[in-house]
């Protein structure tokens, strides 16, 4: 009796763990579609997008043969490679300086600091981009890259939040410790804190490095017409116009599996720091 | 409601309970709200006074050196040997009035009038061609004039500063202590001043690219910039409030009215869009990472790769892809058609209802990944003997997780959904990219049946030029997400309790 | 760890400084720099043409950089910041109005003016003209819409009806691709029945009166034909775009579709011997039949009043529309000539596209002074139609609603 039991309750937790097995399958692959469409098309012979079969009937590289011998994509990844690698610097800097300070230092004005910060980030950004461009040209960084990591930098300080909670976490008697022992503040961020923040480092890296592959408002703003200056974002939004969709459909295919390969190489490696900072940062305001 | 009832609740019901109680609260957290505000207000009345009554005796009972300060600041300073700051002082005054002189004067002289001729046609013979000149900008006008006030006010306050603390010094030497050395004055900001010297690179980056192009916005609501006004062709100029009347449904043409109405449905479905959007994810999010964290469960580490994979893909690629696929003679509707599945394409992106529904089952697919993460790590900080004790007591896995998983996370994530849910009423890049706001309806003006505010601004102001009605638009929504997030904020018990959870 | 961190923060920081200096100055020079925009697929022959202006002009020393903006986004991406725009750049001839209220496009006098009028059609130059004031070089005349088919299912004599093609399509299971829900396709629907617009600008060509007759018998007319071919099984649906229809050509399922001139090689290639153009058919609305209308426009190069260069601008503007370079675009691109003499050329002549667009614009309207309202709510009427959101008792309603939202324009 008693045996009987236990053993359909096991044959009955097998079914369940198959059951989420398959379920969990079906997720993967839902999500892996679109990625799996935009490598196949990449390989797409017959231009133009809007077919009525999946598979190519003709298999080719020469959408990659050609996007890196006809256009201007090595040019303007290496451009995004620049703005990416400047703005994950400067980034992760001010965001680490701004999260410290908030979360440890107590000053007269850091509640509404805070409170300010939070609602400046809800101001629909582009609204202002106009202003922001003017403020460019005045000091001549328009059709610039410098003028992009700036503005990208610039903001970053909004997005403390997640560092701060982070920070918040990191128990306080750590500081006083160390103080105690004659360190000043200083130390005590470069010495205590900031070896105990990898996941929050990382993480912010990961971010700030991600940004500007999508960034597409603001990069097409103030690279105004210039296709020297671009970036992937605008450079691959111009195939998708009408008129050259058709002919560069399979280009940008190949393009964004281009785009797409290191970054998610590099998410996949750093994956588990950069769950640690999310929930170690998120949680906590 | 008594405590124990509250208690004796289902978790769900307490959710709906404290839901309810927070927007039963809300008018009177408004108020409260609002409420506050004078007494905020005469707070900051207050030092402003003892701002003048500061710099007063600064004027009566300091010496000479203090009151060379009041015309060359920093003078007084290095007179007392505090050299650091009296140098920095005086080179601020320096390179302020060189800004004035420069550049700032010629635009605030013309704040007033925004410009008086912006642009002439000359023929000129020599060359065979009409020659242009530009002399005033409307747009430059307006901003480096906004930009020249910020610099007047933070030269106030330097001034105010350089006043004050010249004085301080001298008190403090009268009374016979000696005066911080610019070693010791360096040093502090590693230490008691140290969050001066980690804040303001940043804020000054907040204030040149944030702060001061939403003031400029804020000062363009009041003009009529549109069209028909553009620098450096035309001039704009102040107009008052109509633009505020105009999107209010106060105007005297139909199309006031027109407007009007498309501001309160494009309104309403972003309100509705944001809500659906933060819980649908979160929820199904949560359910993935319950599934994942599931004990016996295989290849944990695989799973959790690829939805993640999906955050890394840049967001303008997926979506457009999505878009093209999903479009009335997109692939799928043709492969479905060719399969012989439909005779008509399904208007996935192109009926009003379908289209909604659409957008925020592909935005599934975009934001599951990160709910699941911030799931996952939370699931596994719950104890796990409390998920024994609740089986002990004969819980099926539904009740445990209404009981127990539910509610520990609705408790734990509350500033993540505050989040989200703001960043959803502005979520520009799913809706512009996925459908551009499409169809458009003849009901509303410049917009769409998908659009959300922040698209329709998008299109009022790149579109269609009309910045003056954008401005508008744009600080009402400010206003009611600012308003918002603040109450929320400041209710959210994680924030309320920060000091003692450390 | 952390001095590790910090350590290579800083390297890449310096590294990144030097690299971003690295590209962004170039050395100095004294030649004339010029920008051209023109469209992605012309890109190449932008260059090749910009060589052949140095080679031309050889006294002077040119630097001339190339950059892509359809003729179509001119406004746009110009209005931004005119002074940062290119020194010359394609538009179609809707924008001017727009061009010249933000101060994108200079007038154009003198030997320019006397030229681009002696040598292009009166239509084109007048395509760029307001006021009496001329602000384009034209280039292109074939801005227009007609009709592509698929030999293998339609005949010449099913082609001339919008009927027949209809009965056609459904019998042999083909679609027909025509943008009703893209307001430049919908509006020749409208023209074809008598309903027009006008404006009327102030002194700031700001608008001070719009008049539209949409809503009148002819807009009740236009929405039944509409209707015919939209509700038919023939009807490719809501989408149809450039793509589509190359492709639709491409596997089969098109056999029918409206478009302009800068599909013709495309969609050749596709169809091979089956390709076939005419202009777009009659319809037949309460027993009254009809030539149906189209919208036809030009394209012309702006000069940047705010040019260093102008004079050189204008120079580079008459080069790139002159007669050669008419005929060296029609030859790369089938891009029909504004130029009188490259448009008499043989090749010309025996273009079929061509052809069909000349034919078709005898019955077309000129898209000039579009009310600054218009391409939305004519757009939204479309997409009703096809979603059959209106039906015969309520077209007056919704017609009603669109002129009026047409008419008043909210600035000005």
């Amino acid at each position: 009796m008693e045996g009987k039991k236990l053993r359909s309750k096991k044959g009955s937790e097998r079914l369940k763990l198959a059951i989420i097995h398959i379920v969990l399958t079906l997720i993967c692959l839902i999500w892996l579609v679109p990625f799996f469409i935009l490598i196949i098309q990449s390989f797409r012979g017959e231009t133009g997008m809007s077919t009525n079969y999946f598979f190519p009937k003709q298999w080719t590289i020469d959408n990659y043969v050609k996007l890196f011998t006809k256009t201007k994509f090595l040019k303007w990844y290496a451009n995004t490679l620049i703005v990416a690698l400047a703005v994950t610097v400067l980034q992760t800097l001010i965001v680490l300086m701004t999260g410290y300070a908030l979360s440890r230092l107590r000053f007269k004005m850091r509640k509404p600091l805070m409170n300010v910060m939070l609602i400046l980030g809800m101001f629909p950004g582009f609204l202002s981009m106009t202003a922001v461009y003017f403020v460019l040209k005045e000091i001549n960084l328009t059709q610039n890259i410098f003028g992009l990591i700036l503005v990208y930098a610039a903001g970053s300080a909004m997005q403390y939040y997640i560092c701060k909670g982070f920070f918040d976490t990191i128990p306080k008697s750590l500081d006083e410790a160390a103080r105690i022992d004659g360190a000043d503040r200083h130390t005590v961020f470069i010495k205590i804190i900031l070896p105990l923040a990898k996941p929050i480092i990382i993480y912010t890296i990961l971010t700030a490095f991600i940004a500007p592959w999508g960034e597409y408002m603001f990069s097409s703003f103030i690279m105004l017409g210039d296709p020297d200056k671009f970036t992937v974002a605008v450079g691959m939004k111009q195939w998708l116009d009408k008129e050259s969709v058709n002919e560069y459909f399979t280009v940008f295919c190949a393009a964004a599996v281009v785009v797409s390969i290191p970054v998610t190489a590099l998410f996949i490696w750093l994956q588990k720091y950069y769950v640690e900072g999310v929930t170690g940062g998120s949680v906590k305001g | 409601m008594v405590d124990l009832e509250y208690l004796k609740m289902s978790a769900p019901q307490k959710f709906v309970y404290r839901t309810k109680a927070f927007f039963k609260r809300l008018p009177r957290s408004i108020a409260s709200f609002f409420a506050a505000l004078p007494k905020k207000l005469y707070g900051c009345l207050m030092a402003f006074l003892s701002v003048f009554t500061n710099i007063g005796s600064a004027a009566k009972n300091g010496t000479w050196r203090t009151r060379i300060s009041f015309v060359a600041m920093g003078t007084g300073l290095i007179a007392l040997k505090q050299y650091l700051r009296g140098i920095l002082y005086l080179l601020f005054e320096v390179l302020f009035a060189l800004y004035m002189v420069f550049f700032g004067w010629k635009y605030l002289a013309k704040l007033g009038s925004l410009g008086e001729v912006a642009c002439v046609e000359e023929w000129d013979d020599a060359l065979g061609i009409f020659t242009y000149k530009f002399y005033d900008n409307s747009l430059l006008i307006l901003l480096y004039s906004l930009m020249t006030i910020f610099i007047i006010v933070a030269f106030i306050y330097m001034w105010y500063r350089n006043v004050t603390g010249c004085y301080e010094c001298e008190k403090v030497r009268e009374a016979g202590l000696k005066l911080t050395g610019t070693k010791e004055e360096l040093r502090s900001y590693t230490d008691r001043n140290y969050h001066k010297t980690l804040l303001s690179v940043p804020m000054l980056g907040i204030v040149v690219f944030t702060v001061l192009p939403i003031f400029f916005m804020i000062f363009i609501a009041f003009t009529n910039y549109d069209k028909a006004h553009m620098p450096p062709k035309e001039l704009f100029s102040w107009v008052g409030a109509e633009n505020f009347v105009n999107v209010l449904g106060g105007g005297i043409s139909a199309n006031s009215k027109v407007f009007a109405y498309t501001f309160r449905e494009v309104l309403l479905w972003t309100v509705v869009w944001a809500f659906f959007a933060t819980f649908t994810n979160y929820i199904l999010g949560m359910v993935v990472a319950i599934l994942i964290n599931k004990k016996g469960v295989r290849c944990k580490k695989l799973y959790r790769t690829v939805l993640v994979m999906t955050i890394a893909v840049p967001q303008f690629v997926s979506l457009m892809l999505m878009s093209q696929l999903l479009a009335d003679q997109g692939l799928l509707n043709n492969l479905m058609i060719s399969w012989g599945w439909i005779d008509k394409p399904i208007p996935f992106l192109t009926d009003g209802t379908a289209a909604k529904i659409t957008i925020i089952i592909v935005n599934l697919w975009i934001g599951i990944p990160f709910s699941m993460l911030i799931c996952t790590g939370i699931l596994m900080n719950i104890p796990e003997d409390l998920y024994e004790s609740a089986r002990i007591d004969g819980a099926g896995p539904v009740t445990a997780y209404m009981k127990i998983t539910l509610p520990y996370m609705l408790h734990v994530t509350t500033p993540y959904l505050i989040t989200q849910f703001i960043g959803n009423l502005n979520n520009f890049n799913v809706i512009f990219l996925l459908t551009g706001g499409e169809p458009l309806s003849l009901e509303m003006q410049y917009a769409g049946k998908t659009d959300l505010l922040i698209t329709w601004l998008y299109k009022l102001t790149v579109n269609e030029s009309q910045y003056g009605l954008a401005s508008v638009i744009g600080i009402f929504t400010f206003i009611v997400v600012a308003v918002f997030s603040l109450i929320f904020y400041n209710r959210s018990k994680s924030v309320k309790n920060e000091e003692e959870l450390m | 760890m952390k001095k590790r961190i910090i350590s290579l923060l800083a390297c890449g920081a310096l590294a990144i400084t030097a690299l971003a200096s690295a590209a962004g100055c170039s050395g100095q020079d004294d030649s004339i720099k010029l920008t051209v925009w023109g469209a992605e697929a012309q890109q190449a022959t932008l260059l090749e043409m910009a060589e052949k202006f140095k080679a031309a002009n050889p006294d002077k020393k040119y630097n001339i950089s190339v950059g892509v903006c359809g003729e179509g986004d001119a406004y746009m991406n110009v209005s931004k910041d005119p002074s940062a725009a290119a020194d010359v750049y394609g538009y179609s001839n809707d924008q001017l109005i727009n061009l010249i209220r933000c101060g994108g496009v200079a007038q154009i006098g003198g030997s320019y003016l006397e030229q681009i009028k002696s040598d292009n059609t009166e239509e084109s130059v007048e395509s760029g003209t307001l006021d009496g004031k001329v602000y384009g070089y034209p280039y292109a005349a074939d801005n227009g819409y007609f009709m592509y088919y698929d030999k293998s299912v339609l005949t010449e004599e099913d082609v001339s009806t919008l009927e027949g093609i209809i009965s056609v399509c459904e019998s042999k299971n083909k679609k027909i691709g025509w943008a009703i829900d893209d307001s430049w396709y919908t509006a020749g629907w409208f023209f074809t029945f008598g309903c027009t617009y006008s404006v009327e600008y102030n002194d700031d060509y700001s608008e001070k009166k719009v008049d539209c007759t949409f809503n009148g018998e002819g807009g009740i007319k236009a929405s039944k034909a509409m209707a015919m071919l939209t509700s038919s099984g023939a009807f490719a649906g809501k989408g149809t775009n450039n793509d589509t229809i190359i492709s639709g050509f491409g596997t089969g399922a098109l056999a029918v579709a409206v478009t302009g001139t800068w599909n013709a090689d495309a969609i050749k290639e596709k169809l091979g011997q089956n390709y076939g153009v005419c202009k777009l058919p009659t319809v037949t609305v309460d027993g009254e039949t009809k030539q149906l209308s189209s919208f036809k426009g030009y394209k012309l190069f702006g000069v940047n009043p705010h040019s260093a260069n102008l004079a050189e601008a204008h120079k580079l503007a008459a080069f790139l529309s002159g007669e050669e370079m008419q005929k060296e675009r029609f030859l790369k691109h089938g891009v029909g000539p504004s130029n009188k003499v490259a448009a008499a050329m043989d090749e010309v002549k025996a273009n079929p596209a061509i052809a069909a667009v000349t034919e078709q614009n005898r019955y077309a309207v000129e898209q000039s002074s579009v009310p600054s309202n218009f391409w939305n709510p004519v757009k939204a009427y479309g997409g009703y139609i096809i979603d059959k959101l209106i039906d015969q008792t309520t077209y007056q309603e919704y017609l009603n609603k669109m002129t009026e939202q047409i008419k008043s324009s909210i600035s000005a």
